[in-house]
């Protein structure tokens, strides 16, 4: 058996978990090599010096940390369920995200350089189109105007052209 | 109470596992973070500390996989345990067990994350391989064969140092 082989042993070995015929090798090779005798001492040290490592104390200002954890754990739940109970409900997510974009659109529009240069021109527009809607509406009451005109000149005009009035002259 | 019967594991388990006092209080704390804020979704029929330390396993792990880079040159590794866990009577032979005890502690350290921390469970906090394996989450057997190949890493590096003569 080479010593590769008996080092994957030494751990079942060290345990007397091996069967007969393997311990019987692992004996024999042990006997002849002085390597991995000195690795078996040394798995045996291992393993009573992993076993020696004390467990420590936690420390006073430790234990006062975590013992703080559930309450202030508590007052966060809280402050997070407080409001958000009411604005998280499904159907008012819809109306949220439109008005969080409008609100970003209107932020864009409001504070920055573009969106000021927008909104002038968008008011320049405006009052050029509520001007020319001013015109048309005064044309549109001029031609009323001379429409009414035409309507009585043309009534008299088949007032006296109607064959009616020319009986009743008769 | 569930801090005053299980902190003294959690800190210990984290101390072993980073090697720093710091470190191992700053993990504590985030590790009861999280057992508080999972504490609703425990399953009461199931083994209420093997829970707690299955969390602080995988709080453990994943933390040292996200700063696996940063740890490689950390300057506040306690070199003072192996000094308190010597037993020997005359000061040679305790010089020569705090020797090897710092060698372990080292060697430990160097240790993959899934073997180091089988082998604080197992070793360092006496826990049976059936404890092990249900806080790991894994077969007996791979367990066993995981503490037994640390153990074995753990052996050569200890023989290469006394041959060196530590």
């Amino acid at each position: 058996m080479t010593c590769k082989k008996i080092e994957e042993l030494l751990p079942f070995y060290a345990e007397n978990e091996l069967g007969a015929e393997d311990r019987r090798r692992v004996e024999t090779h042990l006997t002849g090599c002085s390597n991995c005798r000195r690795l078996l001492a040394c798995f045996k040290q291992t393993e009573a010096g992993l076993a020696r490592f004390p467990q420590l104390e936690v420390s006073p200002a430790l234990m006062a940390r975590l013992k703080a954890i559930p309450s202030s754990d508590k007052r966060k739940a809280r402050s997070r369920t407080r409001v958000p109970f009411f604005l998280a409900r499904p159907s008012l997510q819809p109306v949220l995200a439109g008005a969080f974009l409008l609100l970003v659109f209107a932020s864009a529009l409001v504070f920055t350089p573009a969106g000021g240069r927008l909104l002038k021109s968008l008011d320049r527009q405006f009052h050029l189109g509520y001007s020319q809607v001013e015109k048309l509406y005064a044309k549109a009451e001029s031609l009323a105007d001379s429409l009414n005109s035409k309507k009585e000149e043309v009534i008299v005009a088949l007032k006296t052209a109607s064959p009616l009035s020319r009986d009743d002259s008769e | 109470m569930l801090v005053n019967a299980f902190a003294p594991k959690v800190f210990n388990m984290a101390y072993q596992f980073t090697g720093s006092r710091t470190e191992a209080e700053d993990q504590s704390q985030e590790i009861f973070l999280k057992v508080f804020h999972n504490l609703p979704k425990y399953d009461s029929e199931k083994n209420f500390a093997a829970w707690l330390l299955t969390l602080a396993k995988n709080h453990l792990i994943d933390s040292y996989r996200r700063t696996r880079w940063e740890r490689k040159n950390r300057d506040d590794f306690d070199e003072n345990l192996p000094r308190q866990a010597q037993t020997a009577d005359s000061p040679e032979d305790a010089l020569l067990q705090r020797e090897e005890q710092t060698v372990l502690w080292r060697g430990l350290n160097s240790l993959p994350s899934d073997i180091r921390l089988a082998i604080i469970l197992k070793e360092i906090q006496g826990k049976k391989y059936e404890e092990v394996a249900e806080i790991l989450a894994l077969p007996k057997g791979t367990v066993k064969s995981r503490i037994n190949r640390g153990k074995l890493q753990l052996a050569r590096l200890l023989r290469e140092r006394k041959e060196e003569g530590l």
